[in-house]
């Protein structure tokens, strides 16, 4: 009498331990709420920065776990100006066109900025880019760049260097909540939709 | 702007109302309208003259350089540089190292095979999982994600889920395996303890097992909560694989000949690492520090395995009470009774790591 009561306890408790972890499971898998924001299609999550939301302070280059961080600048060529005096490139703004590249204050403290000379001489059109091997994240030419240039540089997560903790500590820290959990996607250097004032290239294409 | 002026002449209306009779002027209607004209006058100037300055101050403002063709078309047909993520397949990878390390720890683990094939299976997974994936199963992390994954299913992927859910399958059929074979975190602490432990006092263990119980609920409560990471604050070994994945990482990209980054990568600050060192330190005497007093994960999985069909017990027929096996369990699952005469095996905290059959000269364990 014992043992049988033993054992239809035993084979209860292995029912409602089966049947609970198949409700969570169950809860886990079902299909995402109709008003949820994204579809996560199978995939894991990454933390990434929202451009729109980022006020370009350095807390990603500081929190990050890793260091130097995994959080980079980046600038979009296709809404670059290409200045001759780039404001994310040099601090000294009036200085003869010829002694930038020698006598130019660098706003990275790296140099990590890469200016390229693309046509018209020494007043002509310049390609900017950064250099990820010396970046650290800490934004100065990104601030610089939004505040008084184009807005044609924002701070990205990069995948392939994110370290994919559970709790991004750029996250945490970030002041603006700008860093969201969002399905993995490939980043590229293509700031967000364009609006018509955002560049002037824009109104030759009508 | 009528109204702004209308607006600016009731205060004078109130002082001629205070003071009447001295005001006499001839034609004080005209007078009103002239002042009224000059204000207005004085107002379209300022206008105009304000317009006329932005639409200056625009036109210096615009950059007037006329794009050339070719950068122009430069523009058009750049192709943006791309950074992607593992690609979807690694975690299918994952998977599957998952199932055939605690497939191949289960096997070890029914036919009683030594100790060291299962550290060389532990050895396998912190390698893999540790290392090579930057501490991917992390147990802490898959509690809460999943908890979190409880209150908004679309916030946490799927293959998340089933890295949860496994260990616990397997928890069910046979045992705490997870614990001795997939999980990096053990296999670190297993593979760094000395052979000879400290066994705790049955009075402090007994209290000390409780934390794990009250950090799962505290999980839990800030997954839910607010997505609040509370057990992945408390794992200090994270640093150590954080570090391993960048270097390697980065070892990789130098082959490839991309992204070298002029310094050397230390996740984490000095008080992290110092820590992290003294934790190593505690559990080169006391094994897995961790599992025993932090994770909430191997409260779930010793539930399910309490639970399950497969239970390690020794056979009092071939037992002779030595006792070798209760000195040796690295989580001292084993424990006799105080007159010594019945020893039994403690199935919530067992890792089936194999160190009882080890020492048990008479082959004693079963199951």
């Amino acid at each position: 009498m014992g043992q049988s009561r033993r054992n239809f306890i035993r084979i209860s408790g292995h029912v409602a331990g089966g049947l609970g972890l198949t409700a969570l499971a169950a809860r886990i898998f079902s299909p995402p709420a109709e008003d949820a924001e994204f579809i996560p299609q199978n995939r894991r999550f990454a933390w990434q920065i929202n451009p729109d939301k980022c006020r370009n302070c350095n807390a990603c280059e500081i929190a990050c776990v890793r260091k130097p961080s995994a959080a980079k600048a980046l600038n979009d060529p296709k809404k670059c100006s290409n200045c001759v005096v780039c404001y994310g490139h040099i601090k000294n703004k009036h200085i003869e066109s010829d002694k930038i590249d020698s006598h130019g204050e660098r706003i990275c403290p790296y140099n990590a900025v890469l200016r390229k000379n693309f046509c018209g001489g020494i007043d002509g059109m310049y390609l900017y880019s950064h250099n990820h091997a010396k970046c650290t994240g800490c934004a100065k030419c990104v601030k610089k760049c939004n505040e008084e240039g184009t807005g044609s540089m924002f701070m990205v997560i990069r995948p392939d260097l994110c370290l994919g903790c559970n709790e991004c500590a750029i996250a945490v820290a970030c002041p603006h909540d700008a860093v969201e959990r969002i399905p993995r996607e490939p980043v590229d250097d293509f700031k967000g939709i364009y609006g018509l004032e955002d560049a002037y290239w824009m109104e030759e294409m009508g | 702007m009528i109204r702004f002026l209308l607006l600016r002449n009731v205060p004078r209306k109130a002082a001629e109302q205070q003071q009447p009779e001295r005001v006499l002027l001839r034609f004080p209607r005209l007078y009103e309208i002239f002042k009224d004209i000059k204000v207005m006058v004085c107002y379209v100037a300022v206008l105009f003259f304000f317009i006329s300055v932005s639409a200056f101050g625009a036109q210096e403002l615009d950059c007037d350089r006329e794009v050339p063709d070719d950068l122009y078309e430069l523009k058009e047909n750049h192709i943006p540089v791309e950074f992607h993520h593992e690609p979807f397949s690694m975690e299918i990878v994952d998977l599957g190292m998952l199932v055939l390390l605690m497939s191949v720890a289960t096997w070890f683990s029914i036919k009683h095979k030594p100790s060291s094939w299962l550290s060389f299976l532990m050895l396998a997974g912190l390698l893999y999982f540790g290392f090579f994936r930057g501490g991917c199963i992390c147990p802490v992390g898959a509690t809460t994600n999943f908890c979190i994954g409880l209150a908004a299913p679309e916030l946490i992927g799927r293959v998340v889920a089933i890295l949860f859910l496994l260990p616990l399958l397997f928890a069910y059929f046979a045992g705490r395996v997870f614990c001795s074979s997939g999980c990096p975190l053990g296999a670190l602490q297993h593979l760094l303890a000395r052979k000879k432990s400290v066994q705790l006092p049955a009075r402090i263990n007994s209290v000390v097992r409780l934390l794990p119980i009250a950090l799962l609920f505290a999980t839990a409560w800030g997954a839910l909560r607010g997505g609040l990471f509370i057990a992945c604050k408390m794992d200090v070994y994270k640093w150590l694989f954080f570090t391993g994945y960048a270097w390697i990482d980065q070892l990789m990209l130098w082959v490839k000949g991309a992204l070298v980054e002029s310094r050397i990568i230390f996740v984490g600050d000095v008080v992290a690492w110092t820590v992290l060192g003294c934790v190593l330190v505690l559990g080169y005497f006391v094994p897995r520090p961790f599992c025993r007093l932090v994770c909430p994960y191997g409260v779930l999985l010793g539930t399910v395995s309490t639970l399950g069909l497969r239970n390690r017990e020794i056979d009092p027929s071939a037992c002779m009470n030595c006792k070798m096996c209760e000195k040796k369990c690295p989580v001292q699952a084993i424990h006799s009774d105080p007159t010594g005469k019945l020893v039994s095996v403690s199935d919530f905290h067992c890792i089936q790591c194999g160190r009882c059959d080890d020492v048990c000269r008479k082959s004693g364990l079963r199951g």
